[in-house]
C-alpha cells in the first residue's frame, strides 16, 4: 500500500513536471531562524535545539529543490549530560504554489544527515560524534518584499533516526533574495 | 568497419542464445549501488541469504541450497575462482562497479563458456569498447539508522550502529588504434552494523576494532584485429574480513589475497564461424588474521582454467565443440593427502533449427579425471506457436564428482583438518560420491516487440541425488559463537518443484518496470534435505521500477518480499536481545528501496542517494545474521571522456 502511495506520488510529478527548460531559471538564497517548540523526551535532557538556517533553492524538473545546512547549539539541562552542536546538511523538494502576485505557500520534505558532535572529552573517539538519518517537512509562505526580497515564515517538523527518534518541531522566520540563475552554474546544474 | 568487427568478436564472445537476466551499469546506478556484491540486490531469480551484506549465500531458482555453493563467477566470459570453502564474497572480485558494462545472471544448468555450469552463473562483463580517453573517480558512503545519539549519554543509551562502510575507487581507460588499456582501483571499508555481530566479533578480534577492508588493482588490455582478438586481464585484491564459516557456527578473522589472470583470444575461420581460447589462474589464498582463538585457515588454492573451442556447422546447423583442461592445486600446513587434481573435457553445443517455429540445442560435456569421470547433458527445445508466443522446455541431467566441489568436506576427506583441529566434532557417514542432478523447465512466454512486454511463466524441476547433507546442532550459547556437533550424510536425496512468473513492462523510453514472483517447494524428502532448503523462502516477490523523468535525472525503486525462512541448526540458540529461546524462523519482511540520481556538467558529475529499506522493517536474513534497518547512501562520481 505504501508503495503504491510512492508510485502515485512519483508519477504524478513527472507527468505535470515542468519543462526542462524552466528548471535551474533562478536561485533563491535564504537565511532563516529556527524556534524549537515541541516538548518531549529530548527535552527532558536537553534545552529547546534552536538553530539557524542557510539555503539555496531552483527551481527542478518539477517543484523546487533546495540544498541547505541547519546548525544548532543545544545545551544540555544536567551535568550528565554534554552540550553537542549538530549540523544537519540536507537536500530538500517542494512545491510552490502562487496565490497573489506578492504571496505564494508551499510545502515539502527534507532529507539530511544529521551530524553531532559532543562537548565531552572522557569518552571514546568513536563516541565523540556521530551522524545520523535525518526527515523533516515543511510548510510555510513568501511574502515578496520588492527587489525580489522576499519573508519566509514555515513550519517544520523534523525526526532523526537515533534508536529513540528524536522528533522536533520548529518555527521559523527569514529572509531571502531571488537571483536569475548564471548561465555558467545553469549549464552546471543541467 | 573497425567497429564492426569488434562488435562481431564482442558477439562471438558471448555464448548464444541465452536465456538470462542483465543487469545493466545504467540499472546499477539508477538503483544506487554502491558496491559489487550490492548486485544481488537487484537479481530477481535467484534467492539470497548474507550475515553482513558482503558475502552471500545464493540458490537459483532451486538449482543448488545454501549448503552447496555450485554457481559459478566469470569475468569477461573467463572463470575466476574467489571461493573459499562455497563462500564467495563478490567484492573480491578486483572490478570496481563503475567498469562494468553488464552482469549476466543464468539460472538454467548449462556448458557455458567452455565451462560445466549446474548451479547458475554470474558474469562480470567490463566496459572494453568505449572509444577514447576515460577516467573516473568516484565516492560513497552508507548509514544505518539506529545510532543512540546524544541518548548515550542518558538511561536510555543503546548500541552503537557503525557506518556500513565507504568506497573509493577510481580508473583509467584509452582506446584507441585498436587497443584497449585500462586500469582500475578500489578501496572499500566497513564495520558491522548489528549489535550481536559486534559482540561475536570484537570477542574474537582481541584488541582491535572489527572491520572489513578491501583493496583491489585491475589491469586490462585488449586488442583488436581484422580477424583477431585477444584480452588479457590482471588483477589483485587485499581483503580483511570476519569470514562466516558455517560449518565453524561464527566468523573467522581472515586477511586473504586473490592474485588473477586471465586470456582469451578469438581467430576468426569465416564471417560466421572462428576459433576461441580461454585462460585463467586464480591463486586464492585466506590466511591468518589476527584473532583471540587463533583459528588459521592456512590455505592457498591455485586454479588453471584453459579451453580451446570452435564454431562448427552452417545454415541450420551450427554449434561449438572445445576441449578443456582444470587443475586445482592446494597448499596448507594442515596435512593433506592429495594436493592436487586435474581434470580434462570434452565437449559440445549444437543448434538445430528446425524451422522458424522450432530450435533445438543439444549440450554435452564430458570431464575425466585420473580414474573417474562426469558428465553433464542438456536439451532445450523452442516452438513458436505465434509471433509472440512461445514454449521452451529445457532439461539437463548431470553426474558431478565430489572433486569438481569447491566443499570443505572433500577437503576435510583430504585430510585438511581445520575443523577437528579447532574443536568441532563431526561425523561423515559414508565416502563423499559422484552425486546426479535431474533438471526441468516448462517455459511459456509471450512477447510484445520491440521489448514493450514480455511475460515468462516457468514451472521448474529438480532431484538431486547422492548429495551431501549436513546437520548441525549448535550448543546454546550468548553469542552464537560456539562451535558445535555436526553430521554429513552422503546420500541425500530428494526434489524440488516450482513455479516463477517474471514481467518487463517499458512503458515508454522513461519507465520499465520488473516484476518477479515465485514459490517452492520440497518434496517427500528426507529430514536432512527438508532442513537445508527450509532455509530458503517458498514464496518470493518483487517489482523495480526505473524512472527517468528528464534526461539526466532518474528515480527507482525496489519493492522485496521474503517469505518465511527456517533454520533448523538454530533452534535451540539463545537470542542475545531479549534473552528468548528458538530463533528458529527469520520472519518474513518487505523492504522498499528508492534512489533518485542526478547529472551534472553534461553528465560528468553523478551523483545519487538512496534509501534502503524505508519502511524500517525488521530485515534480517539468518539466524545470526544483521539485522538491516533503514539505511541511507550516497556517491558522487567524476567522468571525463
Amino acid at each position: 500500500m505504501f508503495y503504491l502511495i510512492i508510485l502515485l506520488l512519483v508519477i504524478p510529478m513527472g507527468l505535470f513536471g515542468q519543462e526542462k527548460s524552466k528548471a535551474f531559471k533562478t536561485i533563491s538564497i535564504s537565511a532563516n531562524y529556527l524556534q524549537n517548540i515541541n516538548d518531549n523526551m529530548f527535552h527532558d535532557y536537553w534545552k529547546p535545539a534552536n538553530g539557524f538556517e542557510l539555503s539555496a533553492e531552483t527551481e527542478f524538473y518539477f517543484g523546487k529543490v533546495e540544498l541547505g545546512a541547519q546548525l544548532f547549539s543545544i545545551n544540555a539541562k544536567n551535568i550528565e549530560q554534554p552540550d553537542f552542536l549538530a549540523v544537519n546538511m540536507y537536500i530538500g523538494w517542494s512545491w510552490e504554489q502562487k496565490l497573489f502576485s506578492k504571496f505564494s505557500i508551499y510545502s515539502g520534505f527534507l532529507l539530511g544527515n544529521y551530524y553531532m558532535n559532543f562537548d565531552e572529552n572522557n569518552i571514546d573517539v568513536n563516541l565523540k560524534t556521530e551522524s545520523e538519518f535525518s526527515l523533516g517537512l515543511k510548510a510555510g509562505l513568501k511574502y515578496n518584499i520588492g527587489k525580489n526580497l522576499f519573508i519566509n515564515i514555515s513550519g517544520r517538523y523534523q525526526i532523526i533516526y537515533t534508536y529513540h527518534r528524536i522528533h522536533l518541531s520548529y518555527i521559523s522566520i527569514g529572509l531571502g533574495k531571488t537571483f536569475v540563475t548564471p548561465k555558467w552554474l545553469r549549464e552546471f546544474l543541467n | 568497419m573497425r567497429k564492426i568487427v569488434i562488435i562481431f568478436f564482442i558477439i562471438l564472445l558471448c555464448p548464444q542464445f541465452s536465456t538470462a537476466e542483465y543487469i545493466t551499469q545504467e540499472d546499477m546506478q539508477q538503483a544506487g549501488l554502491l558496491r559489487l556484491s550490492d548486485i544481488f540486490l537487484l537479481i530477481d531469480d535467484w534467492d539470497y541469504s548474507t550475515l553482513d551484506g558482503i558475502t552471500y549465500q545464493a540458490s537459483p531458482l532451486g538449482l543448488n541450497s545454501y549448503q552447496h555453493q555450485d554457481w559459478k563467477i566469470f569475468l569477461n566470459n573467463i572463470p575466476i575462482d574467489i571461493d573459499i570453502f562455497g563462500a564467495k564474497a563478490l567484492d573480491r572480485i578486483p572490478v570496481d562497479l563503475s567498469q562494468i558494462s553488464y552482469v549476466k545472471i543464468i539460472t538454467q544448468p548449462r556448458i557455458y563458456v567452455g565451462q560445466k555450469t549446474t548451479g547458475g552463473v554470474i558474469d562480470i562483463i567490463t566496459k572494453t569498447i568505449d572509444s577514447g580517453f576515460k577516467t573516473n573517480f568516484r565516492t560513497g558512503f552508507g548509514n544505518e539508522t539506529g545510532d543512540p545519539g546524544p541518548y548515550y549519554f542518558t538511561d536510555k543509551s543503546s548500541p552503537n550502529i557503525d557506518k556500513l562502510g565507504n568506497i573509493v575507487a577510481g580508473g583509467i581507460s584509452n582506446f584507441q588504434d585498436s587497443l584497449y588499456i585500462g586500469i582500475s582501483y578500489k578501496r572499500e571499508i566497513g564495520y558491522p552494523t548489528d549489535q550481536a555481530m559486534f559482540y561475536r566479533n570484537s570477542d574474537i578480534a582481541g584488541d582491535y576494532y572489527p572491520r572489513l577492508k578491501l583493496e583491489a588493482v585491475y589491469l586490462e588490455q585488449d586488442r583488436f584485429f581484422s580477424d583477431f582478438y585477444i584480452l588479457n586481464s590482471f588483477g589483485v585484491s587485499d581483503f580483511e574480513d570476519f569470514y562466516y564459516l558455517r560449518q565453524y557456527g561464527r566468523e573467522i578473522p581472515v586477511k586473504s589475497r586473490l592474485l588473477y589472470f586471465s586470456s582469451t583470444g578469438s581467430i576468426k575461420r569465416n564471417f560466421y564461424q572462428s576459433i576461441r581460447y580461454r585462460f585463467s589462474y586464480s591463486a586464492n589464498e585466506p590466511d591468518y588474521g589476527n584473532n583471540s582463538l587463533n583459528l588459521d585457515l592456512n590455505w592457498k588454492q591455485e586454479t588453471v582454467r584453459a579451453n580451446i573451442e570452435a564454431d562448427i556447422g552452417k545454415g541450420r546447423k551450427t554449434g561449438k565443440i572445445g576441449i578443456g583442461l582444470n587443475h586445482i592445486a592446494v597448499s596448507s600446513d594442515y596435512l593433506l593427502s592429495q594436493r592436487y587434481n586435474t581434470e580434462a573435457t570434452v565437449y559440445s553445443k549444437l543448434d538445430f533449427r528446425f524451422s522458424k517455429h522450432l530450435e533445438s540445442f543439444v549440450d554435452l560435456i564430458l570431464n575425466f579425471q585420473k580414474d573417474k569421470s562426469g558428465f553433464f547433458a542438456r536439451y532445450k527445445t523452442f516452438f513458436w506457436f505465434s509471433k509472440n508466443k512461445r514454449l521452451s522446455f529445457d532439461v539437463t541431467y548431470d553426474k558431478t564428482l565430489p572433486e569438481e566441489s569447491n566443499s570443505i568436506w572433500y577437503w576435510q576427506q583430504q585430510g585438511y583438518s581445520f575443523l577437528e583441529n579447532n574443536g568441532v566434532s563431526y561425523n561423515i557417514t559414508g565416502n563423499l560420491k559422484s552425486s546426479n542432478k535431474f533438471t526441468a523447465e516448462l517455459t511459456f512466454g509471450h512477447f510484445i516487440p520491440p521489448n514493450r512486454h514480455e511475460l515468462e511463466i516457468t514451472a521448474y524441476f529438480r532431484s538431486f541425488s547422492n548429495i551431501y547433507c549436513e546437520g548441525q546442532y549448535i550448543i546454546s550459547d550468548q553469542d552464537y559463537s560456539a562451535p558445535n556437533n555436526l553430521i554429513v550424510k552422503t546420500d541425500c536425496s530428494g526434489q524440488i518443484v516450482g513455479v516463477a512468473l517474471e514481467e518487463k513492462i517499458n512503458l515508454s523510453n522513461r519507465m520499465r518496470i520488473k516484476f518477479f514472483a515465485r514459490y517452492q517447494q520440497s518434496l517427500n524428502n528426507e529430514t536432512l534435505f527438508e532442513e537445508a532448503w527450509s532455509s530458503i523462502p517458498k514464496f518470493r516477490l518483487s517489482t523495480t521500477i526505473y524512472y527517468t523523468p528528464v534526461d539526466g535525472y532518474s528515480l527507482s525503486s525496489r519493492l522485496r518480499y521474503n517469505g518465511v525462512t527456517k533454520w533448523v541448526d538454530y533452534d535451540n540458540t539463545d537470542d542475545i536481545t531479549d534473552d528468548t529461546h528458538n530463533v528458529m524462523e527469520v520472519d518474513p519482511f518487505v523492504s522498499i528501496d528508492i534512489t533518485a540520481q542526478k547529472y551534472f556538467q553534461n553528465r560528468k558529475i553523478r551523483t545519487s542517494f538512496s534509501i534502503r529499506n524505508l519502511l524500517n522493517s525488521k530485515i534480517s536474513y539468518h539466524p545470526i545474521g544483521a539485522q538491516f534497518d533503514l539505511s541511507y547512501f550516497a556517491q558522487i562520481e567524476f567522468l571525463l571522456n
